[in-house]
């Protein structure tokens, strides 16, 4: 039994360069076979590979320009491969590996160049809505890059804008349609993501303005505020840009930066390489195909089912706020992020409503009672300190009891409608 | 601070750049305050424990070495080993005999009151501890003459890049190298990169994404064989990634700086027999159990049972090395009965080239599918665990859409690793992808720095084997 070595010097290079080479000469036969087969295979599953759809039919490929795409860029790796085996001056340098890491580095750059390119970011989040499940947070994270790019579009002038931001509390709590009808606004945009933070508001600030809002509602209480260990990178990944980040990094003390580094590194990185920041998409198109493209309806609803499954009913839910609302390190950075993300406001000329948010009257007992005074103090003084801010507190909103309640912390239809009436009436009067 | 990290990152960069400006003695000595801090990282109060096992072990050398009297050297040597072995087994096993004691007494009937202590166990210590041991042994077989500095041995005892997951390095390996200082090259900074590279990547990329299929498949309660299989031939290729992929980030850390570490594994998934998965899976500890424990103990010189008896022995220690709980020690027996079966079975064949050949594919199907075996055993959090998972086996069902995804995941991770491997081997050569021309080399470092920027896990799951 001969073991495998490691072998770098250049009699074992030599050795295996021969080798390659005849591996390439003779796959130089295979370029017509690789252009045909590379069409065929390129036009016809393009759609599948990309979009997770059913083959394109036969008679349309030798038209598709994909597929001609796809066959010559086959036929050309054998020609590639041998031209490069004749090719070895970049080995005789001392520092090749240095000269292929700045190749590589290039190539990476221009590919997250590529990636900014509003038809590459569209195809890559169209192809994760093919695989991501309805409830699934890429989901989420696909809709609103999508919203906001095509929200900034298409602004219609001088006209009731408002915008819903938070987590699934307001999301779940008003209801678009009705607020829209209600209210006369000619837009309602709802940048509301599930377990959404005031660190987050504030990254998406800038974008949010951008879509020129008159009024920007949300819905805050200690369950915004009391929570998070650590800067949470998986949310503000995908909506870091260098601004935003000097801004999050701003919110944070000494201690809290030390502690945060990794993180902040990490939005760093990302508001300048979207490859990094990107990489929640990407992985989910990588990772999850629906193979075979047959699997049945049923399935499809089981697979859903199952990640559906793991929202908590109110127990649950309970638990969890037992567990997560406390005086963690990022309470005053989630505070310093509202009061940054606010300071934005008076400049743009849009009404900032700031409702006092609450839970299920059973989860209200959970929370410690100075989180709730922190919190309505720490608002009040933002509302007296910011013109543009209007802080509604629990009593000059309408009050919700146990009916009003689908979970512990989500209204349900009842609810929603009379949170939905209220900013309507709300937005009417201002 | 993990391997995988911002915090590695900015730490490899310091020591790497301050190392290059200093001369021999003030860098090692700068190399050894570098380790403790990297191992005061994770956890500063076991700083002690391990200035301590070098204390202990440079002196016992030093005192081996000084003598000629048989009986003070076997009396220092004894010295050594226990006070290593106590530490040891303090902080590995003691917790996990008391209980073990505890229920076998209530399984007796005999009610003893539950330990109500709580041991922590050292990162890195049973590494440590081998290399540290090895080398006072290797001393009293006057195999390698002792460092002369202590601060140097200090250094082969600490050794930040393979000192909380090996490979366990020899003294006559790494010391030579620390004595004598080796400089960086342009060469073994660009070797060395590589490495930190592709360890990097079989650990972010490939362990770090199947480590999410494995978790959820053995916490089925109910398993079909598609999920059980899905799941261990998942662990398989986690475990070499983590590992190997660890091994390689240390090896590749130590090169850039001019050290050279042993070679940890040589494509395990391709041998073709229990032996030599032990010639390919990590070498460094095998070889210690072979030279340090097999060979005392008789190895193969006392005919077929002490054979087997010695086979057996090792490889139980070998698996409780691996931690203190019974499924490490089973997965030992298994191995070990594995090298007997297998040492029964060709015990005077002779079998011809052609047959070798032909049967090559299914020999390494087949011991691939064994190691699989080993590694249920392995990767079960208790009994109960790998019942439920061996019963699963025969749980036939068709594949949900959730299986399919994992076992897509699988096939695109595991794959084209194989592929590689498969290449390797035919080639006998381990280092391939930077001696292929320009081309296909840029297409592989392209892929692979894209996969890690966009699909990598940085810092945020641990080496599998810093628990042991």
């Amino acid at each position: 039994m001969i073991l495998p070595q490691e072998q770098n010097d250049p009699a074992a290079r030599q050795l295996l360069r021969e080798r390659e080479r005849r591996i390439a000469k003779a796959s130089l036969w295979m370029t017509p076979v690789l252009l045909v087969l590379g069409w065929l295979l390129a036009g016809r599953y393009w759609n599948s590979l990309l979009f997770l759809q059913s083959p394109n039919e036969f008679p349309g490929l030798l038209h598709s320009r994909i597929g001609l795409l796809g066959g010559i860029a086959a036929a050309s790796i054998p020609c590639v491969w041998f031209a490069s085996t004749r090719f070895s001056k970049l080995d005789k340098q001392p520092a090749a590996g240095i000269i292929l890491t700045t190749i590589v580095v290039a190539i990476l750059l221009v590919g997250s160049v590529v990636l900014n390119h509003p038809k590459a970011r569209f195809t890559l989040e169209e192809a994760v809505k093919a695989r991501a499940p309805q409830l699934d947070f890429v989901r989420n994270i696909v809709f609103k890059q999508q919203q906001l790019r095509a929200a900034a579009d298409q602004l219609p002038a001088n006209q009731t804008r408002v915008a819903l931001i938070g987590s699934s509390q307001i999301n779940l709590g008003i209801d678009s349609e009705s607020l829209k009808t209600q209210s006369g606004a000619e837009q309602v945009i709802s940048v509301c993501m599930p377990g959404m933070v005031p660190i987050q508001y504030l990254a998406l600030r800038d974008r949010l303005l951008d879509q020129k809002p008159t009024h920007v509602v949300c819905w805050l209480s200690e369950f915004d505020f009391f929570r998070e260990t650590t800067l949470p990178t998986v949310r503000l990944r995908w909506c870091s840009a260098p601004p935003n980040v000097r801004q999050i990094a701003a919110t944070l003390d000494a201690e809290q930066k030390l502690r945060n580094r990794s993180e902040l590194a990490d939005l760093f990185f990302a508001s300048r390489v979207s490859i990094w920041q990107q990489r929640s998409l990407l992985q989910m198109a990588l990772f999850r195909f629906c193979w075979p493209w047959d699997a049945q309806q049923q399935d499809i609803d089981e697979d859903e089912a199952a990640i559906g499954g793991t929202l908590v009913g109110k127990d649950q839910g309970i638990d969890n706020i037992r567990r997560n609302i406390q005086r963690t390190p990022m309470v005053d950075s989630n505070f310093a992020a509202f009061e940054l993300f606010a300071s934005g406001f008076p400049t743009a000329n849009t009404r900032l409503i700031v409702i006092e948010g609450e839970s299920h009257p059973d989860a209200m007992k959970v929370y410690a009672p100075e989180f709730r005074s922190e919190t309505r103090k720490r608002l009040t003084e933002l509302a007296a300190a910011n013109s543009a801010v209007e802080y509604i507190t629990a009593q000059q909103r309408p009050t919700f009891t146990e009916s009003d309640w689908r979970d512990a912390v989500h209204l349900n239809a009842q609810g929603r409608q009379k949170l939905t009436r209220f900013v309507s009436q709300l937005i009417k009067t201002q | 601070m993990l391997f995988n990290s911002f915090d590695f990152l900015a730490f490899f960069v310091v020591v790497f750049l301050t190392q290059l400006c200093l001369p021999h003695r003030p860098r090692n000595t700068f190399l050894l305050a570098a380790s403790y801090f990297f191992y005061g990282c994770w956890d500063w109060r076991f700083l002690g424990l391990m200035a301590l096992s070098t204390v202990i072990d440079y002196f016992c050398s030093h005192g081996i070495a000084a003598t000629e009297a048989p009986t003070r050297r076997r009396r220092l040597l004894t010295i050594s080993i226990i006070a290593n072995l106590t530490i040891l087994g303090f902080f590995k096993y003691a917790g996990f005999f008391v209980d073990s004691w505890i229920s076998m007494a209530a399984a007796a009937g005999i009610e003893l009151s539950p330990r109500t202590w709580m041991i922590i166990l050292p990162v890195g210590i049973s590494f440590y501890t081998f290399q540290t041991m090895s080398y006072t042994w290797d001393v009293y077989r006057g195999e390698m003459k002792p460092l002369n500095n202590f601060w140097d041995f200090a250094l082969y005892v600490a050794f930040f890049p393979q000192l909380v997951a090996g490979p366990i390095e020899r003294g006559r390996h790494l010391s030579p190298q620390i004595e004598s200082g080796p400089r960086t090259t342009l060469a073994g900074f660009q070797s060395g990169c590589w490495l930190v590279f592709k360890g990097l990547f079989k650990k972010a990329v490939i362990a770090d994404n199947l480590a999410p299929v494995v978790d959820s498949m053995f916490a089925l309660q109910d398993p079909t064989a598609a999920q059980v299989l899905i799941g261990v031939y998942a662990f398989a290729f986690q475990i070499y990634g983590d590992f190997s992929g660890y091994t390689d980030i240390a090896r590749g850390v130590g090169r850039t700086m001019g050290y050279d570490l042993s070679i940890n594994f040589r494509l395990p998934y391709l041998a073709t027999n229990p032996s030599e998965f032990w010639q390919r899976w990590h070498i460094s500890l095998s070889s210690w159990l072979r030279d340090y424990l097999y060979i005392p103990l008789g190895g193969n010189r006392g005919g077929g049972w002490k054979t087997y008896r010695n086979l057996m022995a090792t490889m139980l220690l070998g698996g409780l090395w691996h931690g203190a709980s019974w499924t490490f020690v089973i997965w030992g027996a298994f191995h070990g009965l594995l090298l007997i079966v297998h040492r029964r079975m060709t015990r005077g064949m002779q079998w011809s080239d052609l047959w070798h050949r032909r049967s090559y594919p299914l020999r390494v199907v087949l011991m691939f599918h064994l190691t699989c075996i080993g590694w249920l055993i392995f990767r079960a959090d208790s009994f109960q665990n790998l019942q439920q998972m061996t019963l699963g086996l025969l749980n036939w069902a068709p594949l949900s859409l959730e299986d399919w995804q994992q076992a897509w995941k699988l096939t695109l991770l595991a794959l084209p690793l194989m592929l590689l491997h498969g290449i390797k081997e035919r080639n006998k050569n381990l280092t391939l992808i930077p001696n292929l021309s320009i081309a296909p080399r840029l297409v592989v470092y392209t892929m692979m720095a894209f996969l890690l920027l966009a699909i990598g896990s940085f810092g945020k799951q641990e080496f599998i084997y810093f628990q042991f």
